[in-house]
């Protein structure tokens, strides 16, 4: 016998997040005691991509996607979507930033899709060291990056069709998601 | 291999609010990060915000609760639903004395008295006329972009509650503690 049915999409989370309850956000507190994020980051390593662990407990439909900005509008990101064997499901392509200082920065997907319920990762990559380019959480070390479950990989802007998972060069994670809205927040 | 039970990972309880994970996108996160709720004033006279909740399980609103730190002016408390339309508002209500206010939504409203919510995505609804005002909050993001990625929306000139909003993109940091509850408190 099924356990209880999936709820209808109306009745799912606006948005899921990297770095909230279905991503590292409650690893985050327990272990570093720190979070809950969001402020402006520099991205440690130039066009070295973080890959986040994230939970899909139910059928989720992506409308679009989203990243947090900094407070210094410049450079390129790009935010996707991948299986647990490293396949890549969507991806935004190099994006430059663009909108206002902390806000969310959305990418519509042009053909809406539904995430099965399962494990993926977040992958997120920026372009530039420069200071507060990323709205997001910083780890504080390699580390601690590679301890909240987190992998990496180099040279991986725009991201690649298959992720090789190496660790984690970056010290920072940035809020970044899908969304079921197609428009609005 | 059986569907995933359920909708969150929080059961409810029969209650909603901007502290209570079962539903509340935001209260998830306060609540893996330990966050805490203090006084602080409202952030523009005349600005309602409203924040998402999601009802797997139907549930009965018959009363509301803040807790007021300094008394000026008037609030207003309510229910909207996803596109924006009035579900129930208690109306235009001196703020009182320092302490809990509730607000009885069984009678005297504007909308639905005692509405049920059956399963869908709705957002509590806040607003007050004044900056001096101050209430039970916690602003405890960074900025207004991890508002927003929790289902958090504001309108301006929106005091008293009006029967229908468009949501605007939130530029506010507020995150006051609202209950709704199917109980007499």
């Amino acid at each position: 016998m099924a356990d209880c049915p999936a709820p209808p999409a109306n009745a799912l989370p606006t948005h899921i997040g990297s770095l909230g309850i279905y991503g590292i956000g409650a690893a985050i507190h327990s272990i570093l005691n720190i979070g809950p994020g969001g402020a402006a980051q520099t991205w440690t390593v130039a066009n070295a991509a973080n890959y986040s662990p994230v939970v899909i407990p139910w059928p989720y439909p992506v409308a679009r996607v989203w990243w947090q900005l900094g407070t210094s509008i410049a450079g390129n990101s790009d935010f996707g979507i991948y299986t647990t064997g490293g396949a890549k499901i969507f991806s935004t392509g190099s994006t430059a930033l663009s909108g206002s200082s902390q806000a969310l920065q959305y990418v519509s997907v042009s053909t809406p899709f539904i995430l099965s319920p399962g494990f993926y990762w977040f992958a997120y990559v920026h372009s530039a060291t420069t200071a507060s380019r990323v709205g997001g959480q910083s780890l504080t070390s390699t580390a601690n990056a590679q301890l909240l479950g987190l992998m990496g990989q180099t040279s991986a802007l725009p991201l690649p069709a298959s992720a090789t998972f190496a660790t984690a060069q970056n010290s920072v994670m940035a809020w970044c998601g899908i969304t079921r809205t197609a428009s609005g927040f | 291999m059986p569907d995933f039970p359920g909708l969150s990972v929080f059961p409810p309880k029969g209650v909603i609010g901007t502290s209570e994970p079962a539903g509340c996108q935001i209260a998830q996160t306060l609540a893996i990060y330990g966050q805490t709720f203090a006084a602080a004033a409202w952030p523009a006279a005349n600005r309602a915000l409203f924040y998402a909740v999601q009802i797997d399980t139907p549930i009965t609103i018959k009363e509301a609760i803040i807790k007021v730190g300094t008394q000026s002016g008037n609030v207003d408390i309510g229910i909207y639903d996803w596109n924006g339309n009035r579900i129930v508002s208690k109306g235009t209500t001196a703020v009182g004395a320092a302490g809990n206010q509730t607000f009885d939504l069984t009678a005297s409203v504007t909308g639905t008295a005692s509405p049920t919510l059956e399963q869908g995505t709705y957002f509590m609804a806040m607003a007050c006329d004044n900056t001096t005002a101050t209430f039970l909050n916690s602003n405890v993001f960074a900025n207004q972009g991890v508002n927003a990625c929790h289902g958090v929306v504001q309108a301006a000139t929106s005091f008293v509650l009006p029967s229908s909003v468009t949501y605007a993109a939130t530029s506010s940091l507020y995150i006051p503690y609202m209950l709704f509850t199917g109980a007499t408190l």
